[in-house]
């Protein structure tokens, strides 16, 4: 989209995309032709001091910027008066304007920051043109209802993304000099500097509170257990009664973290406000939403993902992969991050940019996770974030404390297979655990499954044994096929540990020491074992050669978990 | 209120300084995967997807750049004398589907022009295979209103490429006088008639005798390539070949 420099009656000078409408609505008299992406007129305007400068000084300016970006932009820059006839005009009145801006189209963009790549689909949400939209959107800018930004803005040297934030962008010579294309949030359609993002000011909207008594119980029967139940109640006292922002529900493995948030969630709804679920993965996030769909019937649950077509209808409730919640600003007033520790460190500053921007200044954000991140434990020792455990599985038995067996695991990577001592020894405990159930065992490198595999199937001849890795074409087969049972051992790298459950299944974890194997991991794999109420139990071993610090503080992570569940009452007698 | 696109290389004399640094840091960072299917792949794109989508042994219609099912140059259309007139060869990098068509929208309509850099090696080659090496190579010209829009031509930063790969001269001489519709929206009766002398030499250049290679990023009727190559032939270029990054398959019914 291509901006123009306005100047009204009293001298005041702004970009805007259709001198008609602002001669229309604000008076405006005069622009700047021809007209440049908003990137580099707000840069350009930057560089005048002048209070109110003359149409003189504006035209030297930018002519001077763009000969020092070495443009192409043709050296014919005037001022030309605001032409009544002008086809933009025309474009302005095909489209009722009054009349569409109305409430609906308001509370589709309200909370939202849209890219220049999302207008088709709005466009067709509305049912009107493409080119419609846009004049549509900067009546809502004329309104008050938000502003149009850069879709990247120049930083001292670098380009920075007005939607993610991040910095990790391509640059690239184009006809008006420099510009760039975000990289940190291109899977969510490119954003260029040469575009614009219509940006709402998300307007605190005051919820429409309906006559109810406080909550501070869970009122709709949601069969929770008893650790359940304490951990929502004190999800509720949470919202209602601290002024702290964050919470972090730092649940055991297979604990039920998710049904946990539902009494907090009904009564946001209830109260008229919005809330977004968030999880990192598609699948999940498929999973999550017919499930809170059935439980809050009454309110559309909208889902957000990169599998379905884009859903501009404002909804109270909205489930999404994490990555759209850059697609918001100032839009909700809770935030749930379900799994917020599952990502690398570079999506996570995305990640944290894009909170900040979803939430309304009097939000509360709820991360729910089973093995929190040292910044989040951080933010709960200094009192910035509320922290409540979840401590005991759903079936009341404790979690399997890992055992530490210190066996150095051979190097079978390093060339032919010897059946050396430690070989033999892994092979006794790896047996035993095979009388109990299906075995995951898990190895650090890619590199290590194929010759576990083979190591492993010459050892164990009567058993079937297979193995799986992150990339792996055949990954999703071998995984179906184990959890099927189909196999009794599967050798894989510690990227299947999350959200797969079998029955029975024991673990062992090698070369647990492996400097890729943090606490957090550790405990995601001892999490494997014994989630179903028929199986509760199960055996965690992890070998290596010493007991490094993160095989530690796994172990005593899961025992603090057993004993706070033993604490609350929440364990079974046995 | 008409301006005159002027006469200056400073864009393609930054790309071409851009180009290799940009190839360089792709492979650096993306070479782990197929640029066009995301799986891993030890080359830019994996050999799954240079069967599906650059079809090495298909023969393309030397009149109009159709890839061909069936072992012939020149597709029926042409041999029944619809094709442009006025082009020696043709040929398509290649077929503009699936992925690769997706790709092609990530460099026009999604403001990743860069990403034809990682794949300059491929495209240069394929393009000095097929056709003779050229005086100078020339890019379809976008119109000034589309260009202001857009910010950049893909055919230009395409031109660019294999002109700095091959040492070859870049002549950005022709002009698009004619503010097309966009061409998608319109049937092919409509398409051609839109066309009629949309393109203009640049004054005060001369091409006399030179062989050209004209450069685009689709051909679908060939109309457009067509009409330039009418133009440069008007003006004395002995011979015009035409490289598109994507053309479709011909239909045998
Ligand atoms: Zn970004
Ligand atoms: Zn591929
Ligand atoms: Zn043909």
């Amino acid at each position: 989209m291509l901006f123009y420099i306005l100047r009204d009656k009293e001298g005041g000078i702004y970009p805007s995309p259709f001198p008609f409408l602002d001669k229309l609505y604000n008076g405006a008299c005069s622009y700047l032709y021809p007209g440049c992406p908003l990137e580099f007129i707000k840069r350009y305007l930057q560089d005048i001091n002048a209070l109110m400068p003359s149409q003189n000084e504006i035209l030297r300016e930018i002519s001077r910027g763009l000969k020092k970006e070495g443009s192409l932009f043709p050296g014919q820059v005037q001022w030309l008066e605001i032409d009544a006839s002008s086809s933009y005009k025309e474009e302005c009145q095909k489209v009722d304007l009054e009349k569409k801006l109305e409430a609906s189209f308001l509370s589709m963009i309200e909370g939202r920051l849209i890219t220049e790549g999302e207008f088709p689909s709005l466009a067709g949400a509305l049912g009107i043109r493409a080119a419609e939209l846009p004049v549509l959107l900067h009546l809502a800018v004329i309104k008050g209802y938000g502003e149009w930004r850069p879709g990247l803005t120049r930083t001292n040297n670098s380009w920075r993304c007005e939607r993610c934030g991040d910095e990790n962008c391509q640059r690239w010579p184009s006809y008006y000099g420099e510009a760039a294309t975000c990289l940190g949030c291109k899977s969510i359609g490119p954003v260029t500097s040469l575009q614009v993002i219509f940006r709402s000011y998300g307007k605190e909207r005051q919820g429409r509170k309906k006559k109810r008594e406080e909550h501070t119980q869970p009122n709709q029967d949601w069969q929770f257990t008893p650790a359940q139940s304490v951990a929502a109640a004190d999800l509720l006292l949470f919202i209602n009664k601290l002024t702290v922002k964050e919470a972090l529900v730092w649940a055991a493995c297979g604990a039920g973290k998710t049904e946990i948030t539902f009494p907090v969630i009904e009564q946001y709804l209830q109260e008229g406000k919005r809330v977004l679920y968030a999880a990192p993965r598609q699948d999940v996030v498929h999973d999550i939403q017919p499930r809170l769909q059935r439980y809050f019937n009454s309110y559309k649950v909208k889902i957000m993902s990169g599998l379905v077509q884009a859903d501009w209808t404002a909804c109270p409730l909205t489930v999404a992969t994490t990555h759209q919640i850059l697609k918001f600003y100032r839009a909700f007033d809770l935030i749930i991050l379900d799994e917020m520790d599952a990502y690398p460190y570079a999506d996570n500053r995305v990640l944290e940019a894009g909170i900040n921007r979803a939430i309304k200044n009097s939000g509360k954000i709820i991360y729910l996770t089973a093995t929190p991140s040292d910044s989040v434990l951080q933010k709960v020792r200094r009192w910035e974030c509320y922290l409540t455990r979840l401590p005991a599985r759903f079936h009341g038995y404790p979690l399997p404390v890992p055992e530490f067996l210190k066996i150095e695991p051979p190097r079978l990577d390093l060339g032919r297979i010897t059946y050396s001592r430690s070989l033999l020894a892994i092979r006794d405990y790896l047996q035993e655990l095979m009388f109990e159930g299906q075995l995951f065992v898990f190895v650090p490198t890619i590199s290590m499954v194929g010759k576990w595999v083979e190591a492993l199937s010459s050892l164990f001849k009567d058993k079937k044994i297979t193995g799986s890795w992150s990339s792996d074409p055949e990954r999703k087969n071998n995984v179906t096929n184990f959890i099927s049972g189909n196999y009794d051992l599967i050798v894989c790298t510690s990227i299947l540990e999350r959200g797969i459950t079998v029955p029975k299944a024991q673990v062992a974890v090698l070369y647990a020491d492996h400097a890729l194997y943090d606490v957090r991991t550790l405990v995601q794999m001892a999490g494997r074992v014994g989630r179903t109420a028929a199986s509760p139990q199960g055996r965690v071993l992890f070998i290596a050669g010493r007991q490094s610090k993160a095989i530690k503080d796994a172990i005593r992570w899961i025992k603090d978990q057993n004993e706070l569940a033993a604490q609350g009452g929440f364990l079974r007698d046995r | 209120m008409n301006w005159q696109p002027k006469e200056d290389f400073s864009v393609t004399v930054k790309l071409l300084s851009a180009a290799k640094e940009i190839a360089e840091m792709f492979w650096h960072e993306e070479s782990k995967y197929c640029l066009l299917c995301g799986m891993p792949s030890s080359s830019g794109v994996c050999s799954n997807c240079n069967k599906l989508y650059f079809c090495p042994e298909q023969q393309r219609c030397f009149s109009c750049g159709k890839l061909l099912e069936n072992g012939s140059n020149q597709c029926q259309d042409c041999r029944k004398g619809h094709g442009p007139k006025f082009l020696d060869k043709v040929t398509t990098f290649g077929y503009y589907g699936g992925a690769w068509k997706q790709f092609i929208h990530n460099i026009k309509y999604k403001g990743q022009p860069y990403l034809l850099f990682a794949l300059a090696q491929d495209l240069t080659s394929w393009a000095i295979k097929q056709l003779p090496p050229p005086d100078c190579i020339v890019p379809v010209p976008l119109h000034p209103n589309r260009l202001a829009l857009r910010g950049f031509n893909q055919a230009e930063v395409l031109a660019s490429i294999l002109a700095g790969y091959l040492g070859i001269s870049f002549k950005d001489i022709l002009l698009r006088t004619k503010d097309t519709t966009p061409q998608a929206a319109l049937g092919r009766q409509e398409r051609l008639a839109n066309l009629k002398s949309a393109f203009d030499l640049k004054p005060g250049v001369l091409i006399e005798g030179e062989e050209i290679w004209l450069v685009d990023d689709v051909v679908t009727t060939a109309a457009t390539i067509g009409e330039c190559a009418e133009v440069l032939k008007k003006f004395g270029a002995r011979k015009v070949y035409a490289f598109c990054l994507g053309a479709g398959r011909e239909k045998l019914e």
